[in-house]
């Protein structure tokens, strides 16, 4: 039997880590962010999903994903939380100009992960940013054996934050002469 | 509660008999997960979109999910196994006689939990239990973004070993099937912050 120090795969852990920057300059390194339930329900949808049927498509998490930043200081986030505070622009927030992301193998370190990387450029966006989110498409259906079998686009849902108010990061004012890069990594692995 | 990390768990419960006869032979023990269930759990984050044209269909997940016991006591989990090591009846298993889902539920405040339920009907299958995966068909996709169109094609992913519970790793103690009673077991995922 193994013991400590071993990866025991009782467990699957998500984490989230998020780095923050404006041209060289970092503002926030590699930190934690916040899970609310919009991610934590999605993910038992998945896995209760039986199938599709007809002429149809289901758009899936990653659809249409984004993250949005907003000015809140104030308030730190809670597990019901479904959307930015006091977004930067109009609600749910200015969407980035440019999103990319890529996904990591955990084959040879058993850390699976995906990045995504949103950037805003100069000038896009201002004022104070206190807070960041990370929005995906994750299903809601509840019933076991769900099916589709008319096209089902799942509403675009935060599933974490990152908040000043939290001690996440410091909050700092958008220099509008830089772009501004979020990047947002979410890791899946055994505990 | 801290929000920082989402834990995925699976708990094992099971008993023979029912009513005034039910037994309970192993109460919540954690399984362990493999990569199937871990690898499917990062295809659907990076899964943009499935589609199909009628009369065809994308099955996947919980499309007749399946959960088999095995005879083995001696072998650990690891994480690439795909299989049970010593199935009982031919491989991968003796299907039960029936089985079923439960809805998603939110018992309390930041836990999200479904349950399969597998039944063998008395007498349908016999011997040593020692060990029990929960199969069920994740997506295997792995690139960001990535979308499925069958088009007027079915699909059905394939049913894959997601988690096991082994007595060789004193997850529960192996035990005999009695035979004149029917054989239950619960398997429970839940997802909750750490």
């Amino acid at each position: 039997m193994d013991c400590g120090g071993v990866v025991r795969m009782s467990g699957i852990t998500i984490k989230g880590y998020v780095t923050i920057r404006q041209a060289d300059k970092v503002l926030a390194k590699c930190v934690r962010n916040h899970f609310v339930n919009g991610g934590l329900k999605g993910l038992i949808s998945t896995l209760i999903h039986k199938n599709i049927q007809g002429t149809t498509t289901w758009y899936n998490w990653y659809s249409d994903w984004k993250i949005y930043i907003g000015s809140d200081v104030d308030t730190p986030t809670n597990v019901s939380q479904t959307a930015l505070v006091t977004p930067i622009g109009a609600a749910p927030g200015t969407a980035p100009n440019i999103n990319s992301a890529s996904i990591k193998s955990g084959a040879v370190d058993g850390i699976w992960s995906i990045k995504y990387i949103a950037t805003w450029n100069a000038g896009t966006v201002s004022g104070t940013l206190g807070e960041v989110a990370l929005y995906m498409r994750a299903p809601d259906k509840s019933d076991f054996g769900w099916t589709v079998t008319s096209n089902y686009t799942p509403s675009t849902v935060m599933v974490s934050r990152l908040s000043s108010a939290g001690l996440d990061l410091s909050s700092f004012i958008i220099d509008e002469d830089v772009p501004l890069t979020v990047e947002w990594t979410v890791q899946l692995a055994f505990a | 509660m801290e929000l920082d990390e989402i834990k995925i768990k699976g708990y094992v419960t099971i008993w023979q008999g029912d009513g005034k006869n039910k037994k309970f032979i192993v109460k919540r023990a954690e399984n362990r997960f493999v990569d199937a269930g871990l690898k499917g759990l990062v295809s659907a984050l990076a899964c943009s979109a499935i589609a199909v044209t009628a009369p065809s269909g994308i099955s996947s997940w919980s499309y007749n999910p399946q959960i088999y016991l095995g005879s083995d006591t001696d072998i650990s989990t690891t994480h690439e196994m795909n299989v049970l090591a010593a199935p009982i009846g031919i491989a991968p298993g003796t299907a039960p006689n029936t089985i079923s889902g439960i809805n998603r539920t939110n018992p309390s405040s930041g836990v999200w939990r479904t349950s399969f339920v597998a039944v063998w009907h008395a007498g349908n299958v016999s011997g040593t239990v020692g060990e029990l995966g929960l199969y069920l068909r994740p997506f295997t996709e792995f690139a960001a973004g990535w979308v499925r169109n069958m088009g007027q094609n079915s699909y059905v992913y394939p049913l894959a070993l997601v988690s096991r519970l082994s007595s060789a790793d004193l997850d529960f103690s192996s035990f005999i099937i009695d035979t004149s009673k029917s054989i239950t077991v619960q398997w429970t995922v839940e997802v909750s912050f750490a």
